[in-house]
């Protein structure tokens, strides 16, 4: 017995560090030279095709004035959306209200993504041609309220064993996206935001701190700052959060969304076999101006395509789908 | 035994240990890292609320990839399948994870011996059996073994996503509206936790029923209050109870319709809301986005269809902080 005991003590040292190798902690990708292309942990760039299988009916033509189901509205947006008129929207060039980055992801279109520079994401679509940045740079400049908003990306990663894992807590401890909403407004009716304290676990997760561009600044490190740059990981998700938004539609029935609306997105490659990729993309909508104290959560689904050969690209319209 | 012999000794289980530490470093993939995904889920319940509340309406297969010999088999389908007293408890294949209202718990089975999880255990629900999903690289049993609704489950870590694989099924239904699911179907399914959310989506193959993945998303939230079978902050059903209680389904009557026609539901969802019956039948092409370009010139939406239970968050009036009644809007 003390034999064992005696060889145990020995072999609990490679047996504790490959358990912390084996299980390292979901952390933000640190700003490195070179940009986030540099360090991108999938490649989601591409032709993608949305597969409607999900509220078919909803998504495939425009809904009825007052269908609302699914979505959380408070009694201003049934309002709004009764005095709604899609032909005088039309007639005021108001056509791309209902392609804003709220409902953008859920239409039936084609997304071509590809890097505008190496800290920007560039997602284009066919339907409504709209253009979303998603800048991996915290410090980029604000623009003026838009149609997609100023969107922040994160790449949530597992560190690699022994390598760059010294943020976060451990895995489980404080997983991405269970900070503060983008923007940090409290919901109608007070109380905890949906989706905001602290996730289980307690602590913030590093990239989602409750603002815009969360996660360190670049050369802050926090513990284990000054270490060598994190070793590219295999997987990860993309966090995207946008605000600065214009006023838009959620549908094309009039169902709207203010300029306080904001997004929590979470976009996943999800690769099957024999070449079949799709890309998942999570919204949590919040708006403290139409929403009820809740938020509103879809997760369109895309499909790889070899190449761009079924772009169609269509102007906006409030009449129509797409 | 003289003192530098033993250090001599020590040194060298140290540098066994050592040896040990890379060896075991270097064979460490990326991929074995884990998330914990220990706790109790409610469902949203945002995203296709009236399919997993109500259930979809009747011959309404838009989005769905069947092919014609599943289309003809749920068009003889009839509601009152599950009065027959033999089928009201049948259980719903694990895919209906993804199509149903409900939340689950879900936790590790851990070796006692290592501390090493192998498996995770999902709560099933009134409708749909626990699963266990395999962790321990065991191989699925043979084709011939016991098929259940619930099937074989494997998984395995990508980075932060459990990745799992279902076979095993029993045949039953792919939709509440009688879209069939044969034991040949396998489900892969990518769970991602992200804080306090739990992103799930399905892939669906099916070789008898369908002519290209069907692709199911939902999206729970970690909720301690919640009950674990139950809708955010609603309670669990209870159990399964089945009982004779529609008298036309007895005396050996068989519920089905023999030909399209006899199904009185045939045309009620394109004639509700205005399309093409070839769209309601569904099929691989209304996927996608040109189907819907092909939909759209002719389209004229009928007007004041949307009557009742069109308005608002439907069950989520029973979710935080939401309540439907402010919107006065009409109810059944």
């Amino acid at each position: 017995m003390r034999r064992l005991a005696g060889r145990a003590r020995w072999l609990s040292v490679p047996l504790a560090v490959a358990t912390l190798a084996g299980a390292g902690p979901i952390q933000a990708a640190e700003p490195t030279p070179g940009g986030a292309q540099a360090q991108v942990p999938v490649d989601i760039t591409g032709y993608w095709v949305a597969i409607i299988s999900q509220e078919w009916r909803l998504r495939m033509v425009v809904p009825g004035k007052g269908e609302f189901i699914g979505i959380p509205l408070n009694l201003a947006a049934k309002q709004y959306s009764d005095a709604y008129d899609a032909e005088k929207e039309t007639a005021a060039g108001n056509a791309c209200m209902a392609y804003g980055a709220p409902a953008l992801m859920r239409m039936p279109l084609r997304l071509h993504i590809t890097w505008e520079n190496a800290n920007t994401l560039r997602v284009e679509t066919d339907a409504g041609q709209q253009t979303r940045l998603l800048r991996f740079d915290a410090a980029a400049t604000r623009g003026a309220p838009s149609r997609q908003g100023d969107a922040r990306a994160t790449w949530l990663t597992i560190a690699p064993p022994m390598f760059g894992g010294g943020r976060g807590g451990p895995p489980g401890g404080a997983p991405p996206g269970g900070g503060a909403p983008p923007g940090g407004a409290a919901p109608p009716g007070g109380g905890a935001p949906p989706g905001g304290g602290a996730p289980p676990g307690g602590g913030v997760p590093p990239g989602a701190g409750g603002r815009l561009g969360g996660g360190a600044p670049p050369g802050a490190g926090g513990p284990g700052g000054g270490a060598p740059p994190p070793a590219r990981a295999q997987f990860g998700t993309l966090q995207v959060l946008t605000d600065n938004l214009l006023p838009g539609l959620l549908r094309k029935n009039g169902v709207p969304y203010s300029d306080r609306a904001t997004i929590e997105e979470y976009w996943k490659l999800l690769p099957v076999d024999q070449g079949l990729e799709y890309l998942s993309i999570t919204s949590i909508v919040r708006d403290p101006v139409y929403f009820q104290g809740k938020t509103y959560t879809t997760t369109p689904i895309f499909m790889r395509e070899a190449d761009g050969s079924k772009w169609h690209p269509s102007p906006c319209s409030l009449r129509s789908v797409p | 035994m003289n003192i530098s012999f033993i250090n001599v000794i020590r040194a060298g289980r140290w540098s066994i240990g050592l040896l040990a530490c890379v060896v075991l470093l270097l064979r460490t993939p990326v991929a074995q890292a884990q998330v914990d995904l220990s706790g109790t889920f409610g469902n949203v319940v945002d995203q296709d609320i009236q399919v997993m509340t109500e259930g979809p309406n009747f011959v309404d297969y838009g989005g769905i990839p069947l092919n014609d010999a599943a289309r003809a088999t749920a068009l003889s389908h009839t509601p009152e399948v599950i009065n027959e007293i033999q089928r009201q408890c049948q259980p719903y294949a694990l895919h209906y994870l993804l199509e149903a209202a409900w939340g689950f718990r879900m936790w590790p089975t851990v070796s006692p011996d290592t501390g090493e999880i192998i498996a995770w255990n999902l709560t099933g629900s009134i409708d749909r059996q626990p699963t266990t999903i395999w962790m321990d690289g065991r191989e699925p049993p043979a084709d011939t073994a016991l098929a259940t609704p619930a099937g074989f489950t494997t998984g395995k870590w990508q980075g932060d996503t459990l990745v799992t694989t279902t076979t095993h099924f029993q045949d039953g239904v792919l939709t509440r509206n009688g879209v069939p699911a044969s034991e040949k179907e396998v489900l892969i399914m990518f769970f991602t936790r992200q804080g306090q959310w739990l992103l799930i989506t399905g892939v669906i193959r099916d070789p008898v029923n369908l002519t290209a993945p069907y692709v199911l998303s939902n999206v729970f939230r970690f909720d301690t209050d919640a009950s674990p079978n139950a809708i955010v902050g609603g309670t669990n059903p209870p159990a399964c109870m089945p009982a004779e209680e529609v008298l036309t389904v007895l005396n050996g009557h068989v519920p089905t319709y023999l030909t399209p026609q006899d199904n009185p539901n045939l045309l009620s969802v394109s004639k509700t809301y205005g399309l093409p019956q070839a769209a309601v039948l569904g099929g691989e092409k209304t996927m996608y986005p040109e189907y819907a370009r092909q939909l759209a010139p002719d389209y004229v939406r009928p007007k004041n269809y949307c009557e009742h239970d069109c308005c608002g968050s439907g069950f989520a009036n029973r979710l935080q902080g939401y309540n439907r009644q402010v919107l006065n809007c009409p109810t059944r």
